[in-house]
C-alpha cells in the first residue's frame, strides 16, 4: 500500500483528511489433551483500517487487502459513507503531538515448541495428580502473539507501536458424586525459566476443588465479599455505561452525571 | 478465490507429510453497518474480510494456519510450517497428488435485492421508517436508535478427498431500540429481526413493525414492578425464548463437548433427556433463514437433524474432527466466524418443535408464576448445564391469568432439569435471530420454540426484599 498515494488521491476526490491504521499480527497457539498435542495454529495477518473526514463527517472502512488498484473504489465508498452521516459534531483526525512513550517492562522470551509441549504435558499431569476428584483436564493451551500497529494520517501523524504477549491457560473439571464443577486459569508467561508451574497448578486445583460441595442459598439481600477477579468481571459487565458513545447518545445511565456520586 | 490448479498444488503439498487429510478454506466477505440516532445517521462503516485457512489432520491431531496474503510467498511457508508441525511422511510412503472435482448444486437461499446495489441513503431511509414508527407509538418514547447490518460472504472449500465446493451467504438484520421516560423511570425495548436475504426482507418485514415492537416493550416496562423470587412455574414465550434451549441444551449437543465427555449429554444417545412432549431440531436448510447455509464451513451439505424426538436423544451436531473422535458421521455442522477460526460443531437454526397445546392452556392451573415474554442475555456452563438468563419483558401470572409486568427477573437453573420439567408445548412455533459465540467465533444462528411451560424454575428477583 502506497500510503502517500492514497492520501494524495483522497484529497483529489474531496476527502479532507485520511488516516491509515495498519495492524500486522503474527500468532501461534498450541493445545494439549490427554498427553498429546491436540492442535497447533499459526497465522500472519495484516489488517488495514481507513478513517476519512469529509465535510466534517467521518467514515470508516476495515480491509485486509488494501490494493492500490482498488484505491479509487474504496475512497469513493468512504466519501459516500461520510455524506450520509447527519451528526452535528464535527469530526477531526489527530495531529502529531509530543508523546511520551510508555515502554512495556515485560521482556518475553519465546520458548521452542518442544519446551511448550513439555510444559503443557506437565501441567496436565500435575492437575490430574493434584486431587483424585479432578477427573479431567479439558485443555491446556499456549498462545503467543506479536503485533505491530502503525498509524499514518494526512495531518502528518506517523506512529508505530510493537507489542507481544504469551499466555498459558488450563481448564479442568472435578467430580464428587453427581456434582461436576469446572474452573480455568490464565497466566501471562514472560519466560518459562521463571514460570512457577507448581503455583499455577496449585491455584487452579484449589479453586476448582473449592467449588465442590456448594450449597444453595435462599434468595435475598446479603453482604457480599467480592474477590478481585469477581469484582473485575462485575465491573466489566458495567463498563458499557462508561462508553463515550453511549453517553454522547444519552442512553447511558451515567450520561450527564460527571462530578456526581454514582457508586 | 484461488484457481483449481493452485488449490490442487497446495493440497498435494500438504499431503506430502504425515497428515491423512487436508482442507483449504477461502473466504471473501463484505459487510456494512449503518447506525442511526433519532432519525440521523451517526455512522456508516464497511468491512472486507478475506483470507485462507489451511487445516491438516493426522488421526485426531489437527494443525491449522491462516493468512490474508494468498500468494505463493505467503502460503507456501505457511503450508510448510503446518507440515513440520504435523510431522514428516513415513519413509517409503509416496505422496499422493490431489485432483479436485467441483461439486455443483442448486442454491436453496436465493437473494432478490443485493444490498450492494442500493445506495446507503436508501438503506438509512429504511431504518428511519422504523425509528419514526417507534416515536409515533407513544409520546413517552424519548429516544430511538437504529442499526442495519448487511453481509455478503463467498466461501470455497477444497479437500484432499478431491471435493471443491463453494457457497454465497447473504444476510441482513435491523436493530431498533426505543427508550421511554416517565418521570424518573427510563426503560428501553428492542427488536432485532434478520434473515438470510437481501433487502427484499424489508418488503416482508415492514420496518414500521420493528419500530412499533421496540416501542411497545419500552412502554410496557415503564409500568413494571419488581419481580418476586423463588421457585415457580414459568411460561417462556415463542421465538427468542428459545435462547435458553440454545444455550443450556443446544451447546451441550454439539460434538465439541460431547466427543470429550465434556457435556451433560455425552453418552446419552437413545436415552430420555427431556420430557416426552419435547422434540427439537437443528436445521440449516430452512430457506433464507438467518442461520442458513447451503454447505457448512467444511464443505458438507447442510442437513436437518432431529436432535430430540419425544424426549429421546436422537442426534448430536457433528463436525469432521469430532466425528473422528466419536467414530460418527458428520452432520454438516462445522462452522466458523471467518478464515481466522478452525471450524467446530455449531448450531444453525435450532428450535423446539411445535406441540399440540394451545397458548392459552399454558397458563391454566398456575396459581403464581412468571410469563417470560422476551428473554435477554445469559450465560451457561455446557459441561454442567448450569445457566442464568435475564428476562427482558416478563409478567407475573396469578390464578391462571397474566397479571402485571415485572422487571429484574432472572431464570436460574440447569438445562438438563429444564428439559425434563417442560410439561406443555404450544403450537405457535417461531424463531428469533441472534449471534452465537463459541470456540470457532461468532456466527449467526436462529433460536426458536413455541411457547412452553416449565413446571418449576428458580426465578431471581428483588420484590421479596
Amino acid at each position: 500500500m502506497n500510503k502517500a498515494l492514497w492520501i494524495a488521491r483522497a484529497k483529489e476526490l474531496g476527502i479532507d483528511e485520511l488516516e491509515i491504521y495498519e495492524l500486522l499480527s503474527a500468532k501461534r497457539s498450541l493445545s494439549w489433551y490427554e498427553g498429546k498435542l491436540d492442535s497447533f495454529t499459526t497465522s500472519r495477518v495484516l489488517g488495514t483500517a481507513l478513517r476519512a473526514v469529509a465535510g466534517g463527517k467521518q467514515a470508516e472502512m476495515a480491509l485486509e487487502q488494501a490494493d492500490d488498484e482498488k484505491m479509487d473504489d474504496i475512497l469513493a465508498s468512504l466519501k459516500e459513507q461520510a455524506e450520509i452521516v447527519g451528526s452535528k459534531d464535527p469530526a477531526a483526525l489527530r495531529a502529531p503531538e509530543e508523546t511520551e512513550i510508555a515502554v512495556s517492562k515485560k521482556h518475553f522470551v519465546t520458548p521452542s515448541v518442544p519446551e511448550i509441549q513439555a510444559l503443557m504435558d506437565k501441567v496436565e499431569k500435575d492437575l490430574l495428580a493434584a486431587d483424585p476428584r479432578i477427573v479431567q483436564v479439558g485443555s491446556v493451551e499456549w498462545e503467543e502473539e506479536s503485533e505491530i500497529r502503525m498509524i499514518t494520517n494526512s495531518l502528518g501523524l506517523a506512529i508505530e507501536e510493537k507489542s507481544r504477549y504469551q499466555i498459558l491457560s488450563a481448564e479442568a473439571a472435578a467430580k464428587e458424586g453427581d456434582e461436576v464443577k469446572t474452573d480455568y486459569k490464565v497466566e501471562v508467561v514472560e519466560n518459562l525459566a521463571d514460570f512457577d508451574e507448581d503455583e499455577f497448578v496449585k491455584k487452579l486445583s484449589e479453586n476448582l476443588i473449592g467449588k465442590l460441595g456448594g450449597k444453595s442459598l435462599p434468595t435475598g439481600r446479603y453482604k457480599v465479599i467480592l474477590e478481585k477477579d469477581a469484582m473485575t468481571s462485575l465491573f466489566m459487565a458495567m463498563s458499557g455505561m462508561f462508553s463515550g458513545e453511549m453517553i454522547n447518545r444519552g442512553i447511558s445511565p451515567l450520561a450527564k452525571k460527571t462530578g456526581e456520586k454514582i457508586f | 478465490m484461488l484457481t483449481q490448479k493452485k488449490l490442487e498444488e497446495y493440497l498435494s503439498r500438504c499431503m506430502d507429510s504425515a497428515c491423512d487429510f487436508a482442507e483449504i478454506y477461502e473466504e471473501y466477505e463484505e459487510s456494512e453497518t449503518i447506525e442511526t440516532l433519532d432519525l440521523s445517521v451517526e455512522k456508516a462503516e464497511r468491512q472486507v474480510v478475506s483470507g485462507v485457512g489451511i487445516r491438516l489432520y493426522r488421526e485426531l491431531q489437527s494443525v491449522y494456519g491462516y493468512s490474508n496474503e494468498t500468494d505463493d510467498e505467503a502460503l507456501l511457508p505457511l503450508i510448510d510450517d503446518l507440515r513440520s508441525a504435523i510431522g514428516a511422511k513415513e519413509e517409503g510412503k509416496e505422496a499422493s497428488s490431489v485432483t479436485l472435482q467441483r461439486v455443483e448444486y442448486e442454491n436453496r437461499h436465493p437473494v432478490k435485492i443485493d444490498y450492494r446495489s442500493v445506495p446507503l441513503s436508501e438503506k438509512a431511509a429504511l431504518i428511519f421508517r422504523a425509528e419514526k414508527s417507534a416515536k409515533e407509538t407513544d409520546e413517552r418514547i424519548v429516544k430511538t436508535t437504529g442499526r442495519m447490518l448487511n453481509v455478503h460472504q463467498e466461501v470455497q472449500v477444497s479437500t484432499s478427498e478431491g471435493r471443491l465446493i463453494g457457497d454465497t451467504r447473504v444476510r441482513t438484520r435491523m436493530f431498533v431500540e426505543a427508550y421511554a421516560r416517565e418521570g424518573e423511570v427510563f426503560m428501553s425495548g428492542g427488536d432485532r429481526p434478520g434473515a438470510g436475504k437481501g433487502l427484499e426482507f424489508y418488503e416482508e418485514m415492514q420496518p414500521e413493525e420493528i419500530g412499533k415492537e421496540a416501542a411497545r416493550q419500552a412502554i410496557v416496562m415503564l409500568q413494571a414492578k419488581d419481580c418476586p423470587s423463588g421457585k415457580m412455574p414459568v411460561v417462556i414465550d415463542c421465538a427468542f425464548g428459545g435462547v435458553i434451549f440454545h444455550e443450556a441444551c443446544g451447546h451441550a449437543l454439539e460434538a465439541t463437548g460431547v466427543a470429550r465427555n465434556q457435556s451433560v449429554f455425552a453418552g446419552k444417545m437413545g436415552m430420555q433427556i427431556a420430557s416426552p412432549c419435547v422434540s427439537a431440531m437443528d436445521d440449516g436448510t430452512i430457506p433464507n433463514a438467518w442461520g442458513c447455509q447451503n454447505i457448512d464451513d467444511e464443505g458438507n451439505f447442510r442437513m436437518p437433524r432431529l436432535l430430540i424426538k419425544d424426549g429421546i436423544l436422537t442426534s448430536y451436531m457433528i463436525d469432521r474432527l469430532n466425528g473422528r473422535r466419536m467414530g460418527a458421521d458428520v452432520t454438516g455442522s462445522g462452522r466458523r466466524q471467518s478464515y481466522k477460526f478452525e471450524p467446530t460443531s455449531r448450531m444453525s437454526n435450532t428450535f423446539i418443535c411445535a406441540g399440540s397445546d394451545s397458548f392459552e392452556s399454558l397458563f391454566e392451573g398456575i396459581e403464581r408464576g412468571l410469563y417470560a415474554k422476551k428473554m435477554g442475555g445469559g450465560s451457561v456452563n455446557p459441561m454442567t448445564g448450569e445457566f442464568n438468563f435475564a428476562v427482558n419483558e416478563g409478567y407475573l401470572i396469578e390464578n391462571g391469568k397474566i397479571s402485571y409486568p415485572v422487571k429484574g427477573a432472572a431464570l436460574i437453573g440447569n438445562g438438563r432439569d429444564i428439559l425434563m420439567n417442560i410439561d406443555k408445548v404450544s403450537d405457535n412455533l417461531a424463531r428469533g435471530q441472534g449471534m452465537c459465540g463459541s470456540l470457532s467465533g461468532s456466527i449467526p444462528t436462529d433460536v426458536g420454540q413455541p411457547a412452553i411451560r416449565v413446571s418449576s424454575i428458580t426465578v431471581g428477583g428483588t420484590a421479596n426484599e
